[in-house]
Formats: structure tokens, sequence, C-alpha cells
């Protein structure tokens, strides 16, 4: 079981509060259920200062964040990593010159126990790690179908790939917590579709995720819940159903509606 | 005539090998300095291979020489161990300056470690004075801004090829582990290498160390070369001089900066016959490599796009190129 407790996180950045408060909770159920939570908003609501908080990569101003009772907010990203939290990145991080394949190989870094001496001489250690990444690796690679162009520079690869590979190379690191920031933005329909799969998919393999997304279709399809955020508050939270319906959520993607003058308007 | 000086030196034969590179200028002395420039190149390549633009190379260059001669000289050490005090002594060094230092990057970093460059020089141009003060009684050791002189050219040639081929053998097994990957990795993204669990700073640490020991290496090899060392052989213009063996060299991958590190200090030698004409030779040769081949002489791509012009292929950029071509004629 995984349990991400967020409280009262507040984000200041001279003088722009940017998180105000936020209380959320992403938990999977027992006997290794998964669960996606979705996180949405509109441009600037403070999602993406959200998941930086969660994986180290901003110092809140003030309030904790917990996974499985242990305080994070202090910790640098790569000890984050260690605790079993991965993320992929609204603007694609990858690193370009390495092939696709050694992307997820260095997603496996911190499984590693051969020393640099063991990897010099080529001791047995470091040929069975070194096996063992490949096969672990490649077998990623299949299941999000970039196997074929395993030995290809990422930065080849089109732009719906590099985000699959992203999301391969965080899953590489062996997380309980994948924080995926806008992992279809820019992605065609059958792209953000097989997006969608490989996120039940984690979910299936007990996985908890936190998705900031925009595609309500696909926020719909695959989120649990979902918590909404507007400058910096969390506005509603419950079933992507509920969310939709809130006065509120729709108020902040589509302003005040005045009620009274569109009935007379559809009435005209 | 490269192929003759192959074969000859292949077969071990010393007098043919020594012969035809005698003839293009290059004595065993000549050979011996290239050599201990590869070693140089080799040490700025692991920093700039993982993203620091470390200059503090002279630093621990003079640090390698001055406590490798100080201690052939003056506690008769053979080589071998002046070379492991050397080492020792440096990565002694680098430790504690690379902890602070290295959260520093780009220019800034290149800034400070210019600064510590600066301090290791001026350090033993006053060593003698300070030592005496310390002690209280006169200390001759380091002889300030005259340098130590008389030193014997105990470094043999074979010494440089062995020490070579162990930093060549390290570099070649360094890409296929774990903390090669994590050094590609911080170059390229930083950020992205902390979120999938590399600890930057101690990676970084462990490069800024290896790369102290190895120009450490350098410097116990080269002051056992040049008879006399003085602070002014370690200053700003030595670090510009290994930096640039490897942008000539590339650094895409280890073979580049050895290349550009014999390169750059045979190019003067073999240029020798053009007399006065003989640095602004050296000096247009770096300059049309970086215009033309920025990757430097030895960079995989280069050579991969050469492969499919040969092979009458098409590569991706030829492509871009006749794309871009098209547009322009309309």
């Amino acid at each position: 079981m995984t349990q991400l407790l967020v409280q009262d996180l507040t984000q200041q950045f001279a003088g722009l509060t940017a998180l105000q408060r936020v209380n959320l909770t992403v938990e999977t159920g027992g006997y290794g259920a998964g669960r996606v939570v979705g996180l949405i908003g509109p441009n600037g609501a403070g999602k993406t200062t959200l998941i930086n908080c969660i994986s180290g990569l901003s110092r809140p101003s003030a309030g904790r964040i917990l996974l499985d009772g242990q305080p994070l907010q202090n910790l640098p990203p790569h000890r984050i990593n260690a605790l079993g939290i991965a993320r992929t990145y609204q603007n694609i991080r990858l690193f370009r010159d390495m092939t696709v394949l050694g992307n997820v190989l260095v997603g496996q870094h911190r499984a590693g126990r051969a020393s640099l001496l063991e990897a010099l001489f080529y001791l047995p250690r470091h040929r069975r790690e070194k096996h063992a990444f490949w096969q672990n690796g490649l077998a990623l690679l299949e299941r999000f179908g970039l196997a074929g162009v395993a030995g290809a520079r990422a930065d080849s690869l089109p732009y719906g790939d590099q985000r699959r590979l992203e999301m391969a190379r965080a899953l590489a690191t062996g997380p309980q917590l994948l924080l995926l920031d806008e992992p279809t933005a820019g992605m065609n329909a059958v792209e953000t579709a097989s997006a969608g799969e490989q996120i039940l998919r984690a979910k299936a393999a007990g996985l908890a995720v936190l998705l900031v997304e925009h595609d309500m279709v696909l926020v719909g399809q695959v989120c649990d819940e979902v918590y909404v955020l507007n400058f910096g508050q969390v506005i509603a939270h419950g079933s992507p159903d509920e969310v939709k319906a809130d006065p509120r959520v729709v108020e902040a993607y589509l302003g005040k509606a005045d009620l009274a003058s569109t009935a007379t308007a559809g009435g005209t | 005539m490269v192929a003759v000086t192959l074969v000859a030196g292949l077969r071990g034969d010393r007098r043919v090998f020594w012969s035809v590179l005698n003839a293009i200028g290059l004595r065993e002395s000549v050979v011996q300095f290239m050599l201990v420039n590869a070693l140089l190149a080799l040490s700025i390549y692991l920093t700039l291979h993982s993203g620091m633009f470390s200059l503090a190379n002279a630093g621990f260059m003079s640090i390698g020489a001055y406590v490798g001669v100080i201690a052939t000289q003056h506690f008769g050490l053979p080589l071998g161990s002046a070379l492991a005090l050397g080492m020792l002594v440096a990565a002694a060094i680098s430790l504690p300056l690379g902890a602070p230092v290295l959260r520093l990057s780009d220019i800034y970093l290149a800034i400070a470690t210019i600064g510590f460059g600066e301090i290791v020089r001026i350090f033993w141009l006053n060593f003698d004075g300070l030592a005496t003060s310390l002690v209280g009684h006169s200390v001759t050791l380091t002889g300030g801004a005259l340098g130590i002189k008389g030193i014997p050219t105990s470094t043999k040639t074979w010494h440089l090829l062995l020490a070579l081929a162990v930093a060549g053998y390290f570099m070649a097994r360094l890409n296929d582990s774990r903390l090669g990957r994590a050094m590609s990795a911080i170059r390229q993204d930083e950020i992205g290498a902390a979120s999938v669990g590399i600890n930057p700073v101690y990676v970084k640490l462990v490069v800024f160390v290896l790369s102290a020991m190895l120009a450490a290496a350098g410097g116990v090899f080269s002051s056992h070369l040049t008879r006399i060392i003085s602070p002014g052989d370690f200053s700003f213009s030595r670090v510009v001089n290994i930096l640039s063996y490897a942008v000539l060299g590339g650094t895409a991958t280890w073979v580049g900066p050895i290349v550009g590190g014999l390169l750059l200090t045979a190019l003067p030698e073999v240029a020798r016959p053009l007399q006065q004409y003989n640095q602004i030779f050296t000096g247009s040769v770096l300059l049309l490599v970086i215009v033309y081949l920025p990757g430097g002489i030895v960079d995989p791509r280069l050579w991969a796009r050469l492969r499919d012009r040969l092979a009458g292929k098409q590569s991706n950029d030829d492509e871009a190129a006749a794309a871009r071509q098209e547009v322009r004629g309309r």
C-alpha cells in the first residue's frame, strides 16, 4: 500500500503564491490495487508546481509532504526517487544523445550494486547486472512499443514516442508512485489512447499515479478521483463526473456564467 | 609514411620507427610531451564529459609536479612512488575543493577553478618564505619564482605509453559502467538525471577527484622530463592549452582528447620548417577545426556522415540540407 499525503502545502515565489494550503491524498487500496488520481485546473493553477514540490525540484514554503508517513519536503530529488517516486516532465527531459535503451538503462541506475572497480575489470557481478538491466530495459521498451528503436538516439524519435520513452524511463526506476505531468500534451488521439492504456497498466500493476492532464476524456477514462486546482487552491475533489458537474470548476475554466442572460439569449 | 611508422612500431623495429618520426621533427622528447599532453587532455575530458566546465587542471598538474619532484629529489623516492603520492595529494585537495565549488556551473565554475589554479601557483611561489616563517629556520624546497632546477629526466617513454594505455582502458570501461552512464546523463540533463535517482553532487565530486588525479599524474611525468619546474609553467595559459587539446580532438569520445593532445603538441614541431610562421600555422589549424569541425576531429557523427556519403547513402543531415537548398531556390 502506498500513501502520499500533501498537507497544507504552500509555495510562494517572491510575492506570488503558487500554492495555498493544498491538501491532497493519493492512496492505493490494499491487495495490490492501484489508483489513478487526476489533477486538473486552468493554466497557471499550480499543477506543475505541486508536482515539482513532491518530486523535490522546488522546496515548499510551508506544509508537509509525506510518503507512507515519511516527510519528503526537505529531500533532494534523487533521494525522493529512491523512496519510490518517479516522474515525467511537461517539457520532455530525455538524455538526448543516448540511445533509447540507454535512457531506460540510466533509469535503473539505483538498482545497480556493482562498483566502478567491478565494472573496470568486468567482474561477474557487473556482467550479471548488465545482463539483467538490458533484459529489463528491453522488456520495458517492448511494453511501450519502442523495442524496435532501442538502438536509435533518443532525440531522433517522434514527439509522441519521446513522451512514451520518458514514462518508460520513469518506470525503470521501480517506483510506487508515478507523477505524470501532462503525458499526452501534443499527442494525437491514437497516441493519447495508448498513453491512457499505459496509465491503466501501471495502475493494474498496483502503482499509485498522480496525473496532471488537460484532456477531460482521458481523465474520465483513467482517473478514480480528481482534484481541481485554481489559483493555487483546491476548489473541488471527487469522481471525474462529480468534478465536471461542479459549478466552481465550470467557473474556473469558463469564467462566471451570467445565468440569467444566457438563459434569455438561449430563449430568443 | 604513417603506415611505415606503424608497421615498424608493431614489429618492434625501434630504429626504423624513430628514424621516420625524427624525419618529420618528432624526436623522442617531443613524443614524450605528446603523450603527457594526451594524459592531461583526458583529465579535462572527464569533467567536460560530465557537463562540468572546470579549469582546475593546471593547478592539479602543478600539485603533481611539485609533490612529485620534492618526493624524488628531497626524499629519494622512486618515480612510481612519487606518482602515487602526487595523485593522492591532488585527490586529497580536490575533495574539499570540489564539495563547495561544484555547486557552481558553467562560466561560474570556470572562474572559480581558474581562481584555484592561481592560488596554487602563488602558493608554490611563496612556499619557501611561508615555510621559513613557520619552521623558524631557512627552508628551500620550491625555489620561489626560479623554481626547482636540475631534475633528472627519469620519465621514460614506456612509462607514458603504459600510463596512457591504463587511462585509455579506464575510459573505455567507464562507458560501460553505472558511473559512466550517470556522467553522460548529468551532462545531458542534470535535473532529469536527479529524478531517476542519480545523485549529481556525488557523481560530479567523484569525477572531479578522478580528473585531478589524472592531471597530477601528467604533472609528475612532465616534471621529470623538463629538468626544471617553476610556478610560471602552470599559469592560466597552461589550462587553455589543455582545453584546446580536448576541443581539437573532440569530447564526444575519450579517443578525441588523446588525438587532440598528440596532434596539437606535434604540430609546432612538424611545422618547424615554417620558422616564424609556425605559431600562425598552429593557430590557423585550431581555428579551422573549430569553425568547420565544431565536434572536433574525432566526432562519431562526422564519421558516420562520411561513411554514409562514401556508401552513397544520403544521411538525414544531407536531406535537411537539400531541403533548405530547395526552399532557398524558390
